[in-house]
């Protein structure tokens, strides 16, 4: 019922969970296995679901709430992991979240999305009714080294290519990582004159990868760093990505000078379906950025080091630095 | 074609991610363990999980 109710809240075709749940060791709080397999802490998630279902309907201290609320966070977050859609293998999914930036961009996109819908999940449920005031107390999430930065590249995306709030989180969070990460770069991608301009872009499109890739990468750096710092230092690497994407659109861009400009831009392509690359929208003239809302790249910023120590690289949010790219 | 210096390259890197991971997942355990504040050792544990799920991915 739990991972039915999260297909269904997140429109996902399928769910990979095999349906068994199995008690975790420490310090597993909740791992979606690639077998199928849910494991969940026993003191920390079974035990308290049990009781708040023992004591149905009754009032609870907040304190009581926060736990059973921190206990359902961890479940809707674990079942995430296993959507996917129509004919993915979690076969694939491994394979692809050993991939650098995979595991970041998974967990980050999961993470959001689990707080952005826990409430409804919990509705859906009937949970409210089983621990009345459930959906009046907070529990602050998880993962500052990432869901920050995956919250403003998602969020950039949706702004250019006029998609609604959530919505690139959403359909991220529909993936298995065999193609979360395609999906983001298309994203990208398409938001350019670059599908009008290239007769292929599959060069364009893996420079665009290894840009994404190297940077969600880079957010391991402040995965042990305590969460102010990891925020602060996820959002100054997302900016870095976005202005070094800005950079390698515009040269991409520049190799095609004299093409004429559209007179009109075509019907608004539908983003869900992710069909073949489409302008969105008018062509920007030379002086604007290819990414809407960001500042213009310097050519004086000096590259940032790719893998600085969590100790020393406490990068101001406003930094503009490119990152290196090593991938 | 086959790229073998390429090839040895990302095997490298993979071993050293992994290398990464394992190591990370002990010292979160010993993290965890040694928090006396329920939050921070959730925070820790819940690291920890996602790190574990990709070192069986390398494992698999």
């Amino acid at each position: 019922m739990s991972g039915e109710a999260a297909r269904v809240l997140a429109e996902a075709d399928q769910s990979a969970w095999n349906g068994r749940i199995a008690e975790s060791a420490a310090p597993i709080l909740g791992l979606a296995h690639w077998d199928g397999t849910l494991y969940l802490d026993r003191e920390s998630i079974l035990d308290p679901l049990q009781h708040m279902y023992e004591h149905a309907g009754e009032e609870r201290p907040t304190s009581t709430l926060v736990i059973y609320r921190e206990s359902l966070a961890t479940l809707l977050h674990e079942h995430a992991h296993f959507l996917g859609p129509f004919g993915s293998s979690q076969e694939a999914a491994r394979e692809a979240f050993t991939k650098p930036g995979s595991r970041q961009l998974e967990e980050g996109v999961t993470e959001a999305w689990a707080q952005d819908h826990l409430d409804e999940y919990i509705h859906r449920l009937g949970i409210d009714k089983v621990a009345p005031g459930i959906d009046s107390v907070q529990a602050s999430g998880y993962y500052a080294a990432f869901v920050p930065a995956v919250r403003e590249l998602t969020s950039d995306l949706e702004s250019r290519n006029d998609l609604r709030q959530g919505e690139v989180l959403d359909l991220l969070n529909r993936q298995t990582a065999a193609s979360q990460m395609p999906l983001l770069v298309t994203l990208v991608y398409n938001s350019t004159r670059l599908p009008d301009l290239e007769p292929a872009g599959d060069n364009t499109r893996s420079r665009l990868e290894s840009i994404l890739r190297s940077g969600l990468e880079h957010l391991d750096n402040y995965e042990l760093a305590p969460p102010d710092f990891a925020t602060t230092n996820s959002l100054s690497t997302a900016d870095q990505i976005l202005n070094h994407l800005t950079q390698e659109i515009q040269s991409a861009e520049a190799a095609y000078p004299s093409t004429p400009p559209r007179a009109i831009a075509p019907p608004h392509a539908d983003a869900r379906t992710l069909p073949p690359p489409v302008p969105t929208r008018d062509v920007p003239s030379p002086h604007q950025t290819a990414l809407s809302g960001l500042m213009p790249p310097t050519t004086t910023a000096p590259p940032a080091a790719t893998h600085p120590s969590p100790a020393r690289s406490n990068h101001s949010s406003g930094s503009r630095q490119a990152l290196t790219r090593t991938a | 074609m086959e790229h073998p210096i390429g090839t040895t390259a990302g095997t490298v890197r993979s071993a050293e991610r992994q290398a990464r991971a394992d190591w990370l997942i002990t010292e979160l355990g010993r993290l965890a363990a040694d928090a006396e504040d329920p939050r921070e050792q959730a925070r820790f544990r819940r690291t920890a999980d996602s790190l574990v799920r990709l070192a069986i991915a390398f494992r698999s």
